[in-house]
């Protein structure tokens, strides 16, 4: 059966496998290189089949598709968060381009014992004490962007933190195989 | 300016290469996404979608790791595919099957499209890989379907179309001089 697995590359650099077989796939993909590397390369004949069926789109899309990118919209919030997260050093600075996600698409933020209806139920402390839940008017456009963009972007925001937290453990092993007498431990 | 660099421009917020990169992407993205969905309608809602996703993500497209075009396509194709599935019923598709079969082969895909040395060299690509793998390769890619459904609608074991979609993929990879770090043209 292990064996096995390695034979889904090919399935799933082209999207055929069914969603409730991804999320065992792609933890597969963390921890497996070679399959890594497959799927990155029939990701690439994947962009040369797409080729294929090249098609121009029809005049009327592009303002459309321009509209993005043209102000200050969730787009723009999520593509600044998107950056600063990339970009973070410290564990509050992943906390702080959250919460300011937040605040920029419109809502607020309850901690989660305080929280009403109008509390999505999605953590965005990051595991910094109690549960704290973005929340917006029902119905509202904020609402409907913070439901849309904040799961991704938690998740991003995890990785960021495990990120640092690797950097860290790896700067304090360093600092500890050194004795304050000089001589490696 | 090539996709690379726009991309790179528009993770910057740039909106000047944002819309460059939609005047040489636009045609990659609706294409594929419109071969997968079929109705131009739903192909103009998907193609909106995949750039709005394009502009928010692009901070994340690191060269290293492939090509622009190998980055948009992933995207476009699977947005294309999660909307073609939540829009119909297992049996309604797997009977499209064999409408789309019907309609649209490989061939008919070839001959839409003008040709270039682009094209000639994907269809190359195509060749290399063995009838079956090609089969199993187009009802995945262009038809959206899942292996399960492809299995089921050629009476395969499932084993055997994901050996035939690897297999056909690794000759069009040598092919197409495809290496992990993105492709080679040489």
């Amino acid at each position: 059966m292990a064996d096995d697995v390695h034979t889904l590359t090919g399935v799933y650099a082209l999207d055929a496998l069914p969603a409730d077989e991804r999320a065992e796939f792609e933890s597969h993909l963390e921890g497996c290189a070679a399959c890594r590397r497959e799927v990155q390369e029939f990701r690439a004949v994947c962009a040369d089949l797409a080729l294929l069926a090249e098609e121009a789109p029809p005049p009327s899309l592009r303002s459309k598709v321009l509209e993005v990118g043209a102000g200050a919209g969730a787009s723009e919030t999520i593509q600044w968060a998107t950056r600063e997260l990339l970009a973070a050093r410290t564990r509050q600075d992943v906390v702080d381009t959250v919460l300011s996600a937040v605040d920029q698409l419109g809502g607020w933020i309850v901690p989660a014992d305080l929280a009403d209806d109008r509390a999505i139920p999605l953590d965005v402390g990051l595991g910094s004490g109690a549960p704290l839940l973005p929340a917006a008017e029902a119905g509202s456009r904020a609402r409907q962007d913070l439901e849309r963009h904040l799961p991704q972007l938690v998740e991003d925001a995890r990785q960021a933190l495990e990120t640092i937290r690797r950097t860290e453990d790896r700067a304090d092993r360093r600092a500890g195989s050194e004795g304050s007498d000089g001589r490696q431990r | 300016m090539d996709l690379d660099e726009l991309l790179l421009r528009t993770s910057r917020g740039d909106p000047g290469g944002y819309a460059e990169l939609y005047d040489q992407a636009g045609g990659l993205v609706y294409g594929i996404v419109k071969r997968v969905v079929v109705a131009q309608s739903i192909a103009e809602e998907v193609c909106q979608d995949v750039f709005a996703e394009i502009w928010r993500l692009a901070p994340r497209f690191d060269p290293e790791r492939g090509t622009a075009a190998a980055w948009i396509g992933t995207l476009a194709h699977r947005r294309a595919v999660d909307r073609v599935r939540s829009e119909q019923s297992h049996r309604d598709r797997t009977e499209y099957i064999g409408r789309r079969d019907h309609e649209d082969g490989y061939d008919q895909v070839a001959e839409a499209v003008e040709t270039s040395l682009e094209h000639d060299r994907v269809r190359a690509a195509l060749s290399a890989a063995s009838e079956l793998s090609r089969e199993a390769i187009e009802q995945a890619f262009y038809g959206g379907h899942t292996y399960r459904e492809i299995a089921e609608q050629l009476g395969v074991p499932l084993g055997t179309v994901k050996s035939r979609i690897r297999s056909g993929l690794q000759q069009m990879a040598r092919s197409l001089n495809v290496t992990a770090e993105g492709v080679d043209h040489g």
